[in-house]
């Protein structure tokens, strides 16, 4: 279970600048993009362009509006509003050079989210959402879970695996799979017939029960 | 200019968390007459906070004091266009005619403070002639409104009557009793397993995070949920504390219907069992430990009485029935080798088990019976032992006996903050009326000739008192309820059966109710004369700071000039006693107010006179050292990393129990009331008809599950856009609709596809509901928060709620039992009871004309 805010990213390539005929979308110096109020048509194409989606148009004002960074607010030394009332801290505003931007104590580096879309955000992630497998491995005839069985997930087409240990619920859970590829999962405890299964991460894997059958 | 130049900056109570307590205030940014902005709290750098230092870290709290999203929106509803401005009379009330059956379909009219207050007098007045005594008025009672220490209070009526009866002998009034709705199953339950009255059913917390931060393994989150309930009570250190848990190493295993928001991010393992089960699951892991051995058997021995009887059930000696993990692998819906992997993790790693209030497990029916089997289970691992305890993440801190759960120092919890004004009727030992009704009971009081009961239901009633009978009305020439005195609006959205005390509203024998409240919302509309009542923005007031991990005071200047004609709840209830001659038990606020500080700390001690503090506007009292800390705690018996029921683990005795021990044979019961097959002296699994298996679930095959909401406080703050957009379910029709979690091999067979409006209903009615299509909640069981805000609609010829407050078809405390037999528990069960869902087409619903929240405020 994963929660994503998705507000402005405030891109460097930002498609709705481009895509106002109104040149009413504007990068401050810090940054911030935001809607001038009083240039905006309300034509909505700013709307369209942006690929995350964060641009509303405001019907009673006949304008679009968005994000502004809370600019006005860090204009006088104080936090964007979703910053600061976060009890968990996990929305963090400051200069890119601040160092909570660059790598944390666990070594997870920034990621932006969607580069595909080539707009080159200024809101940077981490731990962004991937694919995980996960399963309990169970032994149907004594009816309990397995401990300690190592799974191992082969990358079909890359280098690479990585192997898991089933914890005391008997539970495995290979977490930040790259999405799109397949692999194959190898579940092996002695006494018991090995596990073979192919697994795609379209999405997040939840295998269930897994099985497994005493060797004889 | 920066906004502290444009704005003035006013400190605000918390919205909703009530009884005169509030958590650290809102940071207010005032122009004219226009909030800006509120913004968290910051602790000042002066102040010292604690440190509770263990072999696994040191922790502390942050200074930023974030309250739940509903705080910072709360400003919306000072203009909110259901906000009550005047005095208002219902059209087609008189005196003589009350016509009670249109109550929540009439229009209203505007009138002046002048003449509303000539009728609420005149209405006392005329039921002392007509029925010699002021006992046919249920004076209501209420958990949480604003927050406040005086102006926003909500037990003003039982003030005001409680007056009229001893100073002008007018006769004693039907005190209706705020029953112990969020920890239930404790108070009913627990109680007669390890006693703990005075931390109402709970094992008290002393110093508890000192123990389990330095010694547990793995923490129980049973049905807890500190982002939602233990934010909206307590404000950020509730989730703080689970922070702690990680950064110790220590597991944290979800056991819940749901994956709740907490369980969501913090938790490493999640047990989804079917909703109102627990017991059997408890039951399951008893045999486990028994058949392998894995039980602290000298504890058990030394610390327990009557563990041979319950033993002797879980093997089924007794039933034959063997409560093996198999045969509770079939009730609760959790597979058998799960219970015993977790039977084996809780007896092998030191293991607690953290409850708040609220969750599924401790309001749905029967709930006296899971809450014991929980102390079996914690009895037999050797509660109090280290790492072991029953723990609350979070605050209020008056779960304890001397010391509070994180180091603060006992003289500030002892005098540091303003006394509850109050307390005697919001928490109190017993009704100080002796003609009372428990919460639970007030439809059954109005509708029923005559009902009998067991317990006061008053918060901190001895155990007891459980078994003591009462009646109402207490005689039979009794005239019974004729009059209701509304201050909150929250009844049919927060206890059992809401469409029932709609109709006991509209009963011929109610002459008139009067509603008190800033809003016309839920049963507001039902009353004959509403008093306008004020924001917490609109006046000034104390802020006693108690339900957070600090205690702290504030002065709260009136923040921006009151909307309409509306005045505090306060002067209101001043206003009606001045009328009545009772102006010197109803001095002024702001002597009231002083008085109050100058009973503590800040002015005893620190001298700081109430008209300095009125300047400085806030006092936050420093923490101990950890070594000041230490020395404190050997002062009363407790090592350095001693905490919870370490007393009880040390010394084997001393508790409330009759036989100072845990009783797994309740000694009480036993004595007391040994036929009663709901609640036996040994608690046992159960089943009953609001379980999936009855009869009635072939019917109904759905259990709702009905959590604390998460942006919601009970009923409050449905009006509020902001709310609403990040809370709400928007229709097809764009109707903001209240969420309903259902599973999608549920949704499937039902045709229901995310963001559909469905109708959850049962035999007592019908809500609609916004479908969340998530496996976030286990198959064959919904959840929907209680307490969404009423609109009732007509759909294919019924009266059904648009609304989404589910409370309208929770079961009735009376369905138990027949008319006029005693109701033997009074408990509500609000959660885990059956009901069915059905895809609606919404072009059906028709906005009833006949309902009051379609009806119209003139004036």
């Amino acid at each position: 279970m994963t929660y994503l805010p998705l507000l402005c990213q405030h891109c460097a390539n930002a498609p709705c600048i481009k895509a106002c005929p109104e040149d009413a979308i504007k990068r401050r110096d810090d940054g911030l993009v935001w809607i001038d109020p009083e240039e905006c048509t309300g034509c909505g194409l700013c709307e369209e362009a942006c690929p995350y989606d964060v641009i509303y148009m405001n019907g009673e004002l006949g304008i679009a509006q968005k994000c502004t960074g809370c600019a006005h607010r860090v204009d006088e030394g104080a936090l964007p509003r979703c910053a600061e009332v976060c009890p968990h801290d996990a929305i963090v505003f400051g200069d890119e050079a601040d160092s909570v931007f660059s790598e944390d104590e666990h070594g997870a580096t920034l990621e932006v989210y969607h580069p595909e879309y080539q707009a080159e955000p200024r809101v940077y992630w981490k731990g962004l959402p991937k694919p995980w497998i996960a399963g309990t491995v169970v032994d149907p005839v004594s009816d309990e879970v397995i401990s300690d069985v190592a799974i191992t997930s082969v990358d079909l087409f890359e280098d690479g695996s990585v192997t898991a240990l089933s914890d005391e619920f008997g539970d495995f859970w290979i977490r930040r799979m790259e999405k799109g590829r397949k692999y194959r999962l190898e579940i092996r405890k002695e006494g018991y017939e090995d596990f073979l299964a192919i697994v795609t991460t379209d999405g997040d894997q939840d295998l269930g029960n897994v099985c497994l059958k005493r060797t004889r | 200019m920066s906004d502290q130049q444009k704005h003035r900056v006013v400190y605000v109570s918390h919205p909703a968390s009530g009884l005169a307590r509030s958590n650290f205030p809102l940071v207010c940014h005032v122009a004219g007459s226009r909030i800006v902005r509120s913004l968290p709290y910051y602790i000042p750098e002066d102040v010292k906070l604690y440190e509770i230092k263990t072999s696994r870290g040191v922790f502390t709290r942050p200074r930023k004091e974030v309250q739940m999203p509903l705080a910072y929106a709360w400003k919306q509803r000072v203009h909110s266009g259901t906000r009550v401005r005047y005095p208002l009379l219902r059209d087609d009330w008189s005196p003589d005619n009350p016509n009670p059956a249109k109550r929540g379909s009439s229009g209203y009219s505007r009138i002046s403070w002048d003449r509303a207050l000539d009728v609420v007098v005149g209405q006392i007045n005329r039921i002392r002639e007509k029925y010699g005594s002021m006992e046919p008025v249920l004076v209501q009672a209420d958990g949480h409104g604003q927050s406040g220490y005086l102006q926003s209070l909500h037990f003003w009526g039982h003030y005001l009557f409680d007056m009229i009866h001893e100073r002008l002998g007018w006769g004693w009034w039907t005190q209706q009793v705020r029953n112990p709705d969020s920890w239930e199953g404790y108070y009913w339950g627990a109680k007669h397993v390890w006693g703990f009255d005075s931390t109402l059913g709970e094992p008290p917390q002393d110093a508890v995070w000192d123990d389990v931060l330095e010694h547990a393994e793995m923490v129980i989150f049973s049905g807890n949920d500190p982002e939602a309930t233990g934010l909206g009570m307590s404000g950020s250190i509730a989730l703080e504390m689970p922070k702690w848990l990680k950064r110790a190493g220590i597991k944290i295993v979800a056991i819940s219907p749901d994956l709740n928001y907490s369980a969501a991010v913090q938790a490493d393992k999640w047990i989804p069992l079917k909703p109102n089960t627990d017991s059997a699951l408890y039951l399951a892991l008893a045999h486990t430990w028994i058949v392998e051995g894995l039980y602290d058997k000298d504890y058990v021995r030394t610390h327990t009485v009557g563990f041979e009887e319950f033993k002797r059930h879980v093997m089924g000696k007794d039933d034959g029935i063997a409560k093996t993990p198999a045969w509770a692998a079939k009730i609760t819906g959790v597979p058998s080798h799960t219970i015993r992997a977790l039977a084996r993790e809780w007896a092998s790693k030191k293991t607690s088990v953290s409850v708040y209030f609220g969750g599924p497990k401790v309001r749905g029916s029967l709930s006296h019976l899971v809450t014991r089997l929980e102390a079996y289970v914690l009895a037999m691992q050797g509660i109090g032992s280290p790492g072991r305890q029953f723990l609350r993440t979070g605050a209020p801190s008056f779960y304890k006996n001397a010391l509070a759960q994180v180091p603060r120092f006992p003289e500030v919890d002892k005098h540091g903050i303003a006394m509850n004004p109050m307390i005697e009727y919001a928490i109190g030992k017993g009704p100080k009326s002796p003609v009372f009704i428990p919460r639970t009971l007030a439809t059954e009081a109005i509708l029923s000739p005559s009902i009998q009961w067991r317990g006061t239901s008053a918060a901190l009633a001895k155990t007891e008192d459980q078994f003591n009978r009462y009646r109402f009305p207490p005689n039979d020439d009794h005239p019974g309820i004729r009059m209701v005195w509304n201050e909150n609006g929250s009844q049919p959205g927060s206890w059992g059966y809401g469409f029932k005390w709609l109709e006991a509203l509209q009963s011929s024998k109610i002459e008139f109710v009067l509603g008190v409240h800033p809003w016309f919302e839920n049963d507001i509309p039902y009353s004959d004369l509403i008093l306008p009542a004020q924001t917490h923005f609109e006046h000034q007031d104390l802020i006693a700071v108690q339900r957070s991990d600090l205690l702290a005071m504030f002065y709260q200047e009136q923040a921006i000039e009151p909307v309409g004609e509306s005045k505090s709840d306060f002067e209101i209830h001043r206003m009606i006693g001045q009328r009545l001659g009772l102006d010197e038990v109803f001095p002024p606020a702001d002597e009231w107010l002083r008085s109050a500080y100058e009973g503590t700390l800040a002015s005893t001690k620190l001298g700081i006179t109430w008209e300095e503090f009125k300047k400085k506007k806030s006092i936050v009292y420093d923490c101990p050292t950890w070594d000041e800390w230490v020395e404190i705690k050997k002062e009363h018996g407790f090592g350095p990393h001693d905490g919870g029921l370490h007393g009880f683990w040390s010394e084997a005795g001393g508790l409330e129990t009759p036989s100072g021990k845990i009783e797994f044979v309740s000694s009480r019961i036993a004595a007391l009331d040994p036929e009663n097959a709901e609640r036996p002296p040994l608690a046992k699994w159960i089943a009953h008809s609001e379980l999936q298996g009855s009869r009635k679930s072939q019917e109904y095959p759905l259990s709702v599950v009905s959590n604390h909401p998460r942006f919601r406080f009970h009923v409050q703050g449905d009006d509020i856009d902001w709310i609403k957009e990040i809370g709400k379910v928007r229709g097809p029709d764009g109707y903001m609709y209240e969420p309903c979690w259902i599973h999608p091999s549920d949704a499937d067979v039902r045709d229901i596809s995310d963001g559909d409006v469905i109708m959850v209903h049962n035999e007592r009615g019908a809500v609609l509901v916004g479908a969340v299509v998530t496996e976030r909640i286990i198959p064959g069981a919904v959840s929907i928060d209680h307490g969404a805000k009423i609109d009732l609609v007509q759909l294919k010829g019924k009266l059904i709620d648009r609304g989404g407050c589910i409370n309208l078809i929770t079961p009735s405390p009376l369905e138990k039992y027949g008319v006029g037999e005693e109701i033997k528990i009074p408990e509500m069960t609000v959660s885990g009871f059956l009901a069915e869902a059905v895809k609606i087409d919404v072009s059906e619903i028709v906005a009833s004309t006949g309902v009051g929240h379609g009806s119209t405020v003139s004036g």
